[in-house]
């Protein structure tokens, strides 16, 4: 393809001329093969991302090393969030040109999205320690570097690029994020100068949220934290289930008309949701014509705790969608946080129970472990948490630390951890320790059993996870281990009681212990 | 009573899902219909209904219908009260209430679960605007309406009671379930000498479209 023509259709693309760009590709006599490449770009740049992946699908099956379009696949790939299927192209264009910034960043992307942060940080930082290193070069390398849980590094990368890009908003948005790590009421105050040049950056708003609901800025954060809802947020903000999405969605009180059935719907992870539904009572106080909405394994577990509401599953919602005269729409149980959980006060004032386990299944289940250990106190345990893979590497501690606590006689433990457990489950057993896995019950899909479970045991000791928030809403006890890096917003910045479960007792670690000090000193509190 | 399902399977080769009841057995097929996305699935769970594949594909197409094309108002003929449920099914989803949407039950309605909240009133409501009487049919002022026409064909005169009550229609759809058993009386000629020249599912459902 000559140079010449393909660098005037590139500009001609970056300009937005698209219909220029085909135009002049088609009398340019291009082979088919690069005529088609191009047409892939054009694709690409317009948004017309399905065309562009068969296109581009197309030319790598005639030429299957089009140097063009291997990069322009990968980046679709990248873009589609499709990691996995992008990274051995993205290594080979990295391979081939190591010190090619777009290469870099992409490969970066997919090592990083595949949890191999170190090695993303491999690949970027000798690009980001030049002295002329691009601003997106330094970002992308921050982000793995957060991500490689080595926020001190990504926070002295970006210092440093704020002296060469001082006016840079993406710049100062990284900073923020890293800087909540570290001391998030710095970032609060860093992200609320932020907004006032980026007033409408939702994204902005939605990170500025945690920070403020971390700090117990809660009128604010909450109000923030509404972003998330935002279709431009997508995954990692507030999705709601697609099948409710067919509802008008309410999010303030006065839109509710009390005649007319309200949808209150759950969202996000089982942990959030079990946090929100704390507030959820007040809510059916106001509105007795409420139903709430759930995901299939929850209904049993919350129409025995709400007994006064009738618990439907999304997909019996959907079938709802033209009965739009007698219900108002979908409020998303977040929402309610913003009007009754907006000071630290309303917290104290409603930090009851709320959550009922199968009382016959825990008596069962507390049986079985009873005499399995009879006269022992029976401690349920967990040790990862989190969905994403960043939040797994923050929130979780390696299961030989638990070992630690197993020392004192008199103990015996119960693995609630979800996942797959047969490392730890061996490992258990070359020590002699006295953890009792559970068989024949998936704590994943049987919410309910693992529930009472883990409400059959005397106390929890676990990572941040559901577990936590379950267990906490029933009023059990529940030791919560927090690492030294940023956690879940509702466990706030200290040490003791949870703000909203009475019987959940915060253990954080400090950034001067280890890991077995910390251990050591939880340890000693049991 | 040992399910098709077991009682075939030593024979099966390797596949990947299987779809199952008395009268269905499918390989290499999702089951889309026994799931937690499926809002028909969830509607048999509430009500307590349980109804074999046949019904639920049937059903699986009303939710379409009813759920996205209906817009006007309408009618929902139940020539057979055993089809009660899709009658429900099909007035809910087109966004039936006390004023919109009639239900002609000549043959009865059947009896529905107790049921509690939402679902209650829906139940309710639909009961309240089904007009069971052995000559129950739209009003002349209420036949231009698109209106839905659900039989079946166990007996001759089931489905002879069905097609007619689609001829007077001026628009709509006939569905009629169980339309192809082995050993129905040949029903085909009744449809035709009425020009109605139905598609027949893999299942056994007749369905013919009115415009």
């Amino acid at each position: 393809m000559s140079k010449q023509i393909t660098q005037r259709i590139e500009a001609l693309i970056n300009e937005g001329k698209f219909e220029e760009g085909r135009a002049l590709a088609q009398q340019s006599g291009l082979n088919p093969v690069d005529m088609e490449a191009v047409l892939g770009a054009i694709a690409f740049k317009e948004g017309k991302y399905q065309e562009a992946e068969v296109t581009f699908q197309r030319v790598l099956q005639a030429n299957p090393n089009h140097v063009a379009t291997k990069s322009n696949y990968t980046s679709l790939l990248v873009k589609q969030r499709k990691f996995k299927l992008a990274l051995p192209f993205a290594k080979e264009a990295f391979d081939k040109n190591p010190t090619h910034e777009g290469f870099a960043v992409n490969y970066a992307a997919c090592l990083s999205e595949t949890d191999r942060f170190e090695e993303a940080v491999n690949v970027l930082q000798p690009l980001a320690d030049k002295p002329d290193s691009s601003e997106r070069v330094v970002l992308a390398c921050a982000a793995t570097l957060r991500g490689a849980v080595r926020p001190e590094e990504a926070l002295a990368l970006l210092r440093l690029a704020q002296t060469r890009f001082p006016d840079s908003t993406e710049i100062v948005r990284a900073l923020a994020d890293a800087e909540a790590e570290m001391d998030p009421r710095l970032a609060a105050m860093a992200l609320r100068r932020l907004e006032k040049k980026l007033p409408d950056s939702v994204s902005l708003k939605w990170n500025a949220s945690f920070s403020e609901l971390r700090i117990r800025n809660f009128r604010r954060g909450w109000q923030l934290y509404e972003h998330g809802l935002d279709e431009k947020i997508g995954k990692i903000g507030r999705p709601l289930p697609a099948q409710v999405k067919v509802f008008p969605r309410l999010t303030e009180l006065d839109e509710i008309d009390p005649n007319k059935w309200t949808l209150f719907t759950c969202e996000q992870g089982l942990g959030d949701q079990i946090l929100f539904l704390g507030a959820l009572r007040e809510a059916l106080q106001r509105f007795p014509k409420s139903a709430l909405v759930a995901e299939e394994r929850m209904v049993g577990l919350l129409q025995r705790s709400f007994p006064e509401t009738p618990v439907y599953t999304y997909a019996l919602a959907h079938g709802w969608a033209n009965q739009k005269h007698r219900i108002n729409g979908v409020f998303p149980i977040g929402s309610l946080m913003r009007h009754f959980r907006g000071s630290v006060a309303s917290f104290g004032r409603h930090r009851r129970s709320y959550l009922k386990p199968d009382a016959s299944l825990v008596d069962k289940y507390r049986a079985a472990l009873q005499a399995k250990a009879p006269g022992d106190e029976i401690i349920g345990i967990s040790w990862r948490g989190g969905y994403w893979d960043r939040q797994k590497r923050t929130k979780s501690f390696e299961f030989e630390l638990f070992a630690q606590l197993m020392k004192a006689p008199g103990r015996r433990f119960v693995a609630l951890q979800y996942g797959d457990v047969a490392a730890e489950r061996a490992e258990s057993k070359r020590l002699g320790l006295p953890v009792t896995f559970v068989d024949g019950i998936d704590f994943i899909k049987n919410t309910d059993a693992w529930f009472a479970l883990a409400m059959a045991c005397d106390r929890i000791i676990s990572v941040s996870t559901a577990l936590v928030h379950f267990v906490g809403a029933a009023g059990g006890r529940v030791d919560l281990l927090i690492g030294d890096y940023q956690a879940p917003f509702i466990w706030g910045l200290d040490e003791g009681r949870s703000l909203p479960y009475a019987n959940v007792h915060i253990h954080r670690k400090s950034r001067e212990e280890s890991v077995q000090e910390f251990f050591h000193r939880v340890e000693a509190t049991l | 009573m040992t399910s098709l399902y077991v009682q075939v399977k030593e024979r099966l080769p390797e596949h990947q899902g299987v779809i199952s009841d008395a009268e269905t057995l499918l390989l290499n097929r999702r089951d889309f219909h026994i799931t937690q996305i499926s809002a028909v699935n969830a509607n048999l769970a509430v009500m307590g209904f349980k109804v074999g594949y046949p019904y639920r594909v049937l059903l699986g197409f009303l939710d379409q219908i009813c759920g996205n094309l209906i817009k006007n108002d309408f009618n929902v003929i139940l020539a057979d009260p055993s089809l009660a449920i899709a009658g429900f099914y099909s007035w809910m989803r087109a966004g039936g209430s006390r004023t919109f949407g009639r239900v002609y039950a000549p043959k009865g309605i059947g009896r529905f679960p107790l049921v509690g909240g939402l679902m209650k009133e829906l139940v309710d409501d639909f009961v309240a605007v089904s007009e069971v009487k052995p000559d129950s049919q739209p009003s002349k002022d209420r036949q231009h309406l698109f209106t839905l026409v659900l039989g079946n064909t166990k007996r001759a005169d089931q489905t002879v009671f069905a097609v007619d009550r689609f001829v007077e229609a001026g628009s709509g759809l006939l569905i009629l379930k169980d339309y192809a058993r082995v050993g129905a009386f040949d029903e085909r000629e009744y449809l035709e000498s009425k020009l109605i020249f139905p598609a027949i599912t893999f299942e056994g459902h007749a369905f013919a479209l009115k415009v």
